[in-house]
């Protein structure tokens, strides 16, 4: 078994951290014990191919941005990935009809020819536009994919997770309002009425 | 990758007075390190990628409470462990973020034009490569933490000894002994594993429409 010393010289060979004097340390050390170039060429080839296995791993890296933010808020709260995409589901759901006083929260529009004020429902893409406009929303995260699926006619699913920042002014200290794991236990948009 | 002292000092103030693109590119400079302790420390059924979106909240969040910038690296770091282990005590119910299944039963990519009959050994030699790899990245992730994170750092090349050791807080001799054991420990584990030659780069041929 290599020394410690041998090890830490083929390490810092291999990490291209060696002086001209170590190259010759190990040199002379591996012509007194030749299978310390079998170790040195093993050791290359573990962290060749684990190199590149996390290179691979940490690309993930490249895809993660800071979303951009105003200055620091005082009793904001940030909503966790899920507790975003229930509360759009709930606002849709609330907006599409399915609760009192829907019709009055559909917004109105003009209708150009007639001069009048219809009410014509919104499709999803357009209701969430309206909604990453709103005051309270800080932006969007690039959305994580959950999973693929071939279809039979040859086309791709692809399921995936948006994840939307949002914020809220409450009264109370935000521990009264989270509990463990950081998940809210009140509906952020009644603490805007 | 940038460990840039006096650039990064430049950036974490100009962060800390609300200049987006500072932040942006402060962030930019140190996400691929980052994504390494996470790797390291991460429970297994979590994505980097989902643990790096949390970090990154955080860091925005917290970056005004660095007192000394001079102790970014360690504090980002401190940030990653926590987002990690705040993964893994969640009670919530984790989804499995599961990458496209891209592969046939027997092992092909789909997406690629079958390979001829002659060039079989070929295909068989890169599943085995894929496999060494995949049997080398499991035993390292499965050594003491203690050389687990130095080894994973320097699988990024652009990390020094000087760099591992800032963001670790240890001193420069004790990483390169850790490296030294943690690759010995690695070579152990795998035994007579039959490490095949480095891999090429495949070369792959899009399907015909």
């Amino acid at each position: 078994m290599p020394s410690e010393e041998s090890e830490t010289l083929i390490g810092r060979i291999m990490d291209h951290e060696a002086t001209a004097q170590e190259f010759d340390r190990f040199e002379r050390l591996a012509g007194l014990a030749a299978p310390l170039w079998r170790t040195l060429a093993l050791r290359q080839l573990d962290m060749g191919l684990l190199g590149d296995r996390v290179r691979q791993e940490t690309d993930a890296a490249a895809r993660v941005e800071v979303a951009p933010v105003a200055p620091r808020r005082k009793l904001a709260v940030t909503l966790s990935g899920w507790a975003a995409v229930l509360l759009l589901a709930s606002w849709w759901a609330i907006v599409a009809g399915t609760g009192d006083g829907a019709a009055e929260r559909r917004p109105p529009r003009i209708d150009p020819v007639a001069g009048s004020v219809t009410q014509q429902p919104l499709d999803p893409d357009e209701h969430l536009r309206q909604y990453l406009a709103a005051d309270f929303v800080t932006g969007e995260y690039d959305p994580v994919i959950l999973e693929t699926e071939r279809l039979e006619n040859g086309r791709y699913r692809v399921h995936f997770m948006r994840r939307i920042e949002v914020y809220t002014d409450i009264e109370a200290p935000p521990d009264a309002v989270m509990n463990a794991p950081a998940r809210l236990r009140i509906e952020p948009s009644d603490q805007r009425r | 990758m940038g460990f840039r002292h006096s650039a990064d000092e430049q950036l974490i103030e100009r962060a800390r007075d609300g200049d987006r693109v500072a932040l942006q590119e402060l962030w930019r400079a140190h996400r691929r390190w980052v994504a390494a302790i996470v790797l390291a420390h991460r429970p297994h059924f979590v994505e980097v990628e989902d643990l790096l979106q949390d970090v990154a909240v955080k860091f925005i969040d917290k970056l005004h409470t660095l007192r000394d910038v001079e102790a970014f690296r360690p504090w980002l770091r401190q940030i990653a462990l926590n987002v990690c282990r705040g993964s893994a005590r969640s009670s919530r119910s984790m989804l499995h973020l599961g990458r496209p299944q891209w592969e046939n039963a027997d092992g092909r990519e789909t997406g690629i034009v079958s390979e001829p009959a002659g060039v079989t050994g070929e295909v068989q030699r890169r599943a085995e490569q894929r496999d060494a790899a995949n049997r080398i990245m499991e035993q390292a992730l499965s050594l003491p933490m203690a050389y687990r994170e130095p080894l994973l750092l320097r699988c990024l090349r652009s990390l020094t000894y000087q760099q591992i050791s800032e963001v670790l807080e240890l001193p420069i001799t004790t990483i390169e002994t850790r490296l030294a054991r943690g690759r010995r420990m690695l070579r152990e584990e795998l035994g007579d594993l039959d490490v095949p030659d480095r891999p090429k780069p495949a070369q792959h041929r899009a399907r015909q429409h």
